[in-house]
């Protein structure tokens, strides 16, 4: 009943114009405050008659008290009706950018796949189409890497919920990022993985937060390194661990690790094509999955980090 | 006998790439660019799964999905979203209609793509 009513506001005030629920919708927040406006006037106008004996002055009083508020809250609704407008084309942006932008970058990507995986190629074109394989594989991570950072404000997509197998979601990344182990010299081991463990949230976000942790493991490594991946159980929630010997994080970057565009010194001279952007995904992207990150390391030893995700049942 | 496998897909060098692959991987792969076409060769040639883009010309792919799930001779076929928009209001409407899962284009390799196809089939017996 109320749920309808509250639908029928909706439709009326315009709200769902920008998909916003009835609490952060301007012309009913509007409504809203025109409605405590004139309780509030009744009630300070008896309130006042009480002490003041001419009814004028108490009404006259309450009159332009009530007309600077109602001015104030004007001003504050319409900014927040431009907000949502500039929300709203913000979301159409990305969906055309998603669309329009990804679509031939997957057609440069698999069309290129296709022909590596053809037996009869030479060294000399194996390399090149490697090279177009590589640089389309960069530009697609870049283009979601700022499209996951642009949509993190939505709730929408981490609503989508999945149920599958943590395991073959592991072994998916890892077989991803295998070639480029071998061609960095680093070994991938896993640790307890046989154990199957069922998961029900946003496989995709998930794998996204994975990929940039093993990514950074191979990436932040040493010649002939390791980097491990075990998962540990725990009653209410399942942790699963990237571990890497690698150049480590200094004191002075591990407190601005997780930030946005932030790049470690020691990272930003090995890489310099990193963004900055990978860590802040994987802390955002887990937390809006219910889970948690954390890390240890050792300067020029290594790192691990932790993802902690509850398991519900 | 090869299984079937019909790919609704609007972009040529998709269907290209993925459908030659799929077909080297010995699965028997009918291709639709619009969306009438593809509910066409559906009903037509009953596939023993689909592949099916959202935006297609000529009929979209939900309504696609609709139709096909109204059908009798195709509501069981299995359909997978292959989809490079992240639209959340389309994805839980593809769900909800009854599609088996749906897979960000640009989050998959070839080979992974045709590794779910693979398993939605052996899922499906």
């Amino acid at each position: 009943m109320l749920r309808k009513f509250a639908r029928k506001i909706i439709y009326l005030l315009g709200c769902q114009k920008y998909n916003l629920p009835l609490w952060e919708c301007p012309s009913f927040l509007f409504f809203l405050m025109g409605v405590i406006n004139i309780l509030s006037c009744v009630f300070f106008y008896f309130l006042g008659r009480r002490y003041i004996d001419d009814p004028r002055i108490v009404a006259l009083g309450i009159l332009v008290i009530a007309t600077i508020w109602f001015v104030i809250s004007f001003a504050i609704t319409r900014g927040l009706e431009e907000l949502a407008q500039v929300n709203k084309v913000k979301e159409e942006f990305i969906d055309i950018v998603s669309h329009q932008l990804r679509t031939p970058l997957t057609n440069l990507k698999w069309a290129t796949e296709f022909l590596l995986g053809r037996q009869d190629l030479t060294e000399e074109s194996k390399e090149y189409y490697s090279i177009i394989k590589e640089n389309s594989q960069r530009l697609e991570n870049l283009l979601n890497d700022l499209l996951i950072v642009a949509r993190l404000r939505e709730n929408g997509v981490f609503k989508i919920q999945e149920k599958f197998s943590l395991n073959e979601l592991i072994d998916e990344v890892i077989r991803s990022h295998k070639a480029f182990a071998d061609a960095s010299n680093i070994q991938i081991e896993t640790e307890n993985l046989e154990e199957p463990v069922l998961l029900a949230t946003n496989r995709t976000m998930l794998k996204t937060a994975l990929e940039n942790l093993i990514n950074n493991a191979i990436t932040y490594n040493k010649p002939q390194g390791k980097v491990k991946i075990s998962l540990k159980r725990e009653p209410k929630r399942i942790v699963i661990e990237v571990a890497d010997t690698g150049i480590g994080i200094s004191k002075q970057d591990q407190k601005y690790l997780f930030q946005k565009f932030y790049r470690g010194s020691n990272a930003a001279q090995i890489n310099t094509r990193g963004t900055g952007l990978g860590l802040y995904i994987v802390k955002e992207v887990i937390k809006k999955l219910g889970g948690r990150v954390w890390f240890k390391t050792k300067l020029n030893k290594g790192s691990t980090f932790y993802i902690s995700l509850p398991i519900k049942t | 006998m090869a299984k079937k496998i019909l790919f609704i897909e609007d972009e040529s060098a998709l269907q290209k790439s993925l459908g030659d692959l799929l077909r080297e991987k010995g699965f028997e792969v009918i291709s639709a660019v619009d969306g009438k076409t593809g509910l066409r060769l559906a009903k037509e040639s009953l596939p023993d799964l689909i592949l099916l883009d959202l935006i297609l010309p000529r009929m979209h792919g939900l309504e696609l999905l609709k139709k096909l799930k109204e059908d009798k001779n195709t509501k069981n076929i299995p359909v997978i979203i292959l989809t490079n928009l992240e639209n959340i209001s389309d994805i839980e409407k593809a769900i909800e209609l009854g599609a088996t899962t749906y897979l960000v284009k640009a989050n998959y390799s070839l080979e992974e793509i045709a590794e779910k196809v693979k398993k939605a089939l052996e899922h499906e017996g």
